[in-house]
């Protein structure tokens, strides 16, 4: 009895405030934005009228949702395995003492200080610019054309950007987990003379399963929601080719003012990342016991 | 040994140079008219001019957004901080059916489109308790939208601490609160630091959520009022570099000082851990 | 130790600086839900005026017309100080103008007076003001023909900023070179007409025309141009957009839409980004024109803004039609088109009578102050459409427009608030598509054709 008010206690004071907090900002207007999806409205009208479960038949008769699933499940697989392999690499040079190591680390994890439309404005200079007056006077032809009007190009720009700038953010959650790995048992290793490819296989690597379960779990999410990136360096073209779902699910909203197709769009993305992430998670946790 | 260290350095040193070439260009044309940056981004400037950061500071109102955009994130990140390691602290300790109900449902709503609430978001806050332009109101979204994340990355963290750490203090007559609060949060330092990190570069550079609260002039953020100088169908780039250098200088400042600190609470943490 | 005194201080600094910012603005707070209060029920009340008078008239000004935020601004400085019993709250749009708009009304605070697109006023006109002519003389200054667009069943529902027309903008230096003499754009009456012309400015050495390849352009401007310009009536313009949406307009096989196309079709032949057509970066592409890299572009007068400021320019600049016959009485082949895009117009729903008076005023001295006209017209560098106007602008391409109107020599696209809020997103694709050679016009026609079958 006193052992369960006690507990009631720590409930109160621990979680109640964090989960009060989190259910009025998400929960509740999620729940709201559920209902809106059995709706017509517009996102500005007046009124609007219960249409059942059209928009989701829209979602999955239209094509182009489709089409847009399609281009963001190539993207966010290259993106996630890129990212993490280059992160994962940098984070393992940078904890093994080399000099200028701090140095390293912060130049690495620039490209998140500067966020949003700037950073793709940029990028769009050095594909559509830099690159082609690369091209013209190296005379290579792949880059005399700007990779940004070309379909499957752009796409590849795509992938080079958000592996350039998540990499960084990896690097950071890798480094932390890496830090955590005993020193005694990377030197008794080193005693019974294992190389630095061992080292890192047997060692490093099943230590820090949890950081590498995070890691994917992280870029998961944010390709399969890209959109920032998306809008400023591609915005969706040339010829939508580029189009990805969080992109398009906000054109529905915003521009084609479907805003009940548009959230029923993001509720069916919602469904798809969820199941993927459990997935992703579950296998990965059970790489962590056998580890 | 020596070669193979010395073609590390040489793979580091070139993927370092590619990581912050664009850095280097939003500094370098922020000397430069907007017409010379779009006709060559890649030339030296020809003289340092800082018209571009007077139009700045002028234009984007910059004390008044700096102030709120300071106001914001760190009251974000410190609330963040104190909120989601106390719930991680539980989550990863008590084995309640409920806990565990809770941690799944936070973790399912990161994978949740803002879409999704955005809009529904606005009406209960803005249109319903009529919260819009207070920044209380975006502090508040603020700390739970990140919530979720932060909740992940330290139960995580939590689960490779030791439990026999807090039982032998709890056996001593220890509360929980004070376990955790002099026991668990020093340890924590790793860990936090880099939430601390990634919460706060986040509300500093949130622009989506942020001016759907904050509409008026006097509260405007930085990231809002660097689309001052954007027009429908272009933008004037240069003061508009000049305004984001400007805004993420505090950051770097902060960084390039803390820097050392930050490393050495995130060694000093581990080896204890 | 001192370090965590330090850290103390700090999270202090941090809770005083929180506490404050608060507090100040739970005293903003309680001003504004009072009046709140008052306000949201009355306008449907229609309360008695008699104490408002005394009272401050706050109102809000919701502009989509970006870039020039310091400027609106000055002008609301200026008006509050004529009229010192309303204050005028300034809301810039930001990256996206209709999510803010919506933000806005979804938090209550639907701006008093919105400068925005036709379609968008057209589509929550149950929302907005009807202004009537006869209680509001004040309206009789702007022409009757600029309110084309804003006009839904007969009643006007927003007051027009400006009028912009576009077509082939040229470069008179580069155009005199090429004809030996000084150019005349009256030359120009059919598309051999301009064929001929692309060719002796290229024989000048210089590459004749330019596209902008980006959807707004080519997806609206000019393939929009297919449901409103170059039909005989309004009338007829509005059955083809019923039919399109019935899926029976044969859109293959329809004069305008292949016209157009075949003029289309020569643009991209002598395009002066032909290598990589759909590059599309506009401040490039202004330079190039200013400079006389090129000889004429497919854009409208709005880019004077651009151009003016690019150094060692050209002075002189014009605006061509664009040709879609080679006959020379074919009138269409001899007008521009040109709108009133963006227009102000007032809410009801969130806002009561008095700001709803207020918001009218300030629609009066925003359009018609001379202090604010100069404004206007020289940071749009465009044609204000008003009567008695004395300010002058600087643009060439303005003043160009301006004479077309002035002849009658214009296309009346108003119609474009038949085409769905997306039509240049979604058809900007298919025409980029086609730009650079991924699809036949055929393919184009199929798509477009698709697309209205899903709207």
């Amino acid at each position: 009895m006193v052992k369960k008010k006690a507990s009631i206690r720590i409930f109160l004071l621990f979680v109640v405030p964090a989960m009060f907090i989190w259910i009025t900002v998400v929960l509740i207007p999620f729940i709201y934005g559920l209902f809106i999806t059995f709706t017509d409205w517009n996102g500005l009208s007046m009124d609007y009228n219960f249409i059942g479960f059209d928009n989701y038949k829209s979602v999955f008769l239209d094509n182009t949702f489709i089409e847009s699933l399609k281009k963001t499940f190539v993207y966010s697989f290259s993106s996630v395995v890129f990212s993490n392999l280059l992160g994962l690499a940098i984070a393992l040079i940078l904890t093994c003492k080399i000099k200028g190591q701090n140095l390293f680390r912060m130049g690495f994890f620039t490209p998140n200080i500067i966020g949003g439309i700037i950073l793709g404005y940029i990028w769009n200079f050095i594909f559509a610019f830099a690159l082609t007056s690369f091209g013209r006077m190296s005379g290579i032809e792949f880059f005399e054309k700007s990779f940004l009007t070309d379909p499957k190009k752009a796409m590849i720009a795509l992938i080079i950007v958000t592996t350039w700038q998540m990499s960084g953010y990896l690097m950071v959650i890798y480094i932390a987990g890496l830090i955590n790995v005993p020193k005694d048992v990377i030197e008794a290793a080193e005693i019974d003379g294992a190389g630095w490819w061992k080292k890192i296989r047997y060692i490093k690597l099943p230590m820090i399963r949890s950081s590498i379960t995070i890691c994917v779990f992280l870029t998961i999410t944010r390709t399969f929601m890209a959109f920032d990136i998306n809008l400023s360096l591609t915005a969706g073209g040339p010829y939508k080719s580029t189009e990805m779902i969080s992109y398009k699910i906000y054109q529905t909203a915003f521009s084609n003012m479907k805003f009940g197709l548009g959230q029923a769009q993001a509720v069916v993305l919602f469904i798809i990342v969820a199941i993927i992430s459990i997935i992703q998670v579950t296998v990965s946790r059970r790489g962590e016991v056998e580890a | 040994m020596k070669k193979q260290k010395s073609f590390t350095y040489l793979i580091l040193i070139t993927l370092l140079i590619i990581f912050i070439i664009p850095f280097y260009l939003l500094i370098i044309n922020t000397f430069k008219t907007t017409q010379q940056f779009v006709l060559n981004p890649f030339s030296l400037p020809e003289s340092f001019n800082l018209d571009n950061y007077k139009e700045a500071i002028r234009k984007m109102n910059f004390s008044v957004s700096f102030k709120n955009t300071l106001i914001i994130s760190v009251s974000t990140t410190l609330l963040n901080t104190v909120f989601s390691s106390m719930i991680a602290y539980v989550f990863s300790r008590k084995d309640w059916k409920i806990n565990k109900f809770l941690f799944m449902l936070l973790v399912v709503s990161m994978v949740a489109p803002f879409q999704v609430y955005m809009i529904p978001l606005v009406k209960i806050f803005g249109g319903t308790l009529g919260m819009s332009n207070k920044l209380i109101t975006v502090i508040y979204v603020g700390i739970g939208l990140t919530i979720p994340f932060s909740v992940f990355l330290y139960r995580g963290f939590l689960n490779s601490i030791p439990k026999e750490l807090d039982e032998a203090a709890l056996i001593d007559g220890c509360s929980m609160e004070k376990t955790f609060f002099r026991i668990i949060l020093p340890l924590m330092k790793p860990i936090m630091v880099t939430v601390m990190v990634f919460v706060g570069l986040g509300s500093w550079n949130e622009y989506l959520m942020t001016s759907l609260f904050l509409t008026k002039t006097e509260t405007r953020t930085l990231s809002i009022a660097a689309f001052t100088f954007l027009t429908n169908r272009s933008a004037d780039y240069s003061p508009m570099m000049a305004g984001l250098v400007l805004g993420i200088m505090p950051i770097l400042i902060f960084y390039l000082f803390g820097q050392k600190h930050i490393i050495e609470g995130v060694v000093q943490g581990s080896v204890k851990g | 130790m001192k370090k965590r005194f330090l850290s103390l201080i700090l999270v202090l600094a941090m809770v005083v600086s929180l506490v404050s910012a608060c507090s100040k603005e739970g005293a903003d707070k309680k001003v504004e839900s009072s009046d709140k209060g008052t306000t949201s029920d009355a306008s449907k009340e229609e309360t008695n005026k008699d104490d408002s008078s005394s009272e401050k008239v706050e109102i809000s000004f919701y502009s989509t017309q970006t870039g020039m935020d310091d400027k609106f601004e000055d002008i609301i400085a200026k008006f509050e100080e004529e009229n010192s019993n309303i204050k005028v709250e300034y809301i810039a749009a930001g990256d996206n103008q209709l999510q803010k708009w919506m933000s806005l009304y979804a938090s209550n605070e639907g701006p008093t007076v919105s400068l925005m697109d036709p379609i968008n006023i057209w589509e929550n006109q149950d929302r907005m003001l009807v202004l009537d002519p006869n209680e509001n003389p004040w309206m009789d200054q702007v022409y009757e023909s600029a309110y084309a667009s804003y006009i839904f069943d007969g009643d006007i529902y927003a007051i027009p900023i400006s009028t912009q027309g576009y077509g082939l903008l040229y470069n008179q230096r580069v155009l005199d070179e090429a004809v030996g003499g000084t150019f005349d754009p009256d030359t120009i009456k059919t598309r051999d007409d301009l064929i001929n012309l692309f060719d002796k400015i290229e024989a000048s050495g210089t590459p004749a025309t330019m596209i902008t390849g980006v959807n707004w352009s080519i997806g609206m401007h000019y393939l929009a141009l297919t449901y409103a310009g170059y039909r005989d009536s309004r009338e007829i313009e509005k059955t083809v957009v019923e039919e399109s949406r019935a899926g029976t307009f044969d859109l293959a096989n329809d004069e305008v839409f292949n016209s157009l196309m075949d003029t289309f079709d020569l643009l991209a032949k002598y395009n002066y980004n032909k290598s990589d057509p759909l590059i599309g970066n506009i401040d490039l592409d202004a330079e190039a024109l200013a400079t006389g890299k090129v000889g004429t572009w497919f854009m409208g007068d709005w880019s004077w803004v651009q151009l003016k400021d690019i150094a060692d320019r050209d002075t002189e600049f014009g605006i061509l039609p664009i040709p879609v016959s080679n006959d020379p009485s074919d009138e269409r082949n001899l007008k521009i088109p040109a709108s009133q895009p963006k227009g102000y117009c007032i809410d009801t729903s969130q806002n009561t009578v008095e700001q709803q008076e207020a918001g009218k005023k300030f629609i009066e001295f925003i359009c018609f102050n001379p202090y604010a006209q100069e404004i206007i017209s020289d940071t749009m560098g465009a044609t204000l459409p008003y009567e008695n106007v004395t300010v002058k602008s600087d643009s060439p391409l303005a003043d160009a427009t301006a004479w077309y109107s002035e002849q009658g020599r214009t296309l009346d696209i108003s119609n474009f608030i038949l085409l769905p809020s997306d039509f240049w997103y979604e058809n900007g694709a298919s025409m980029e598509a086609y730009l650079s050679g991924a699809i036949d016009r055929e393919t184009l026609a199929t798509q477009v054709s698709n697309y209205w079958k899903n709207n």
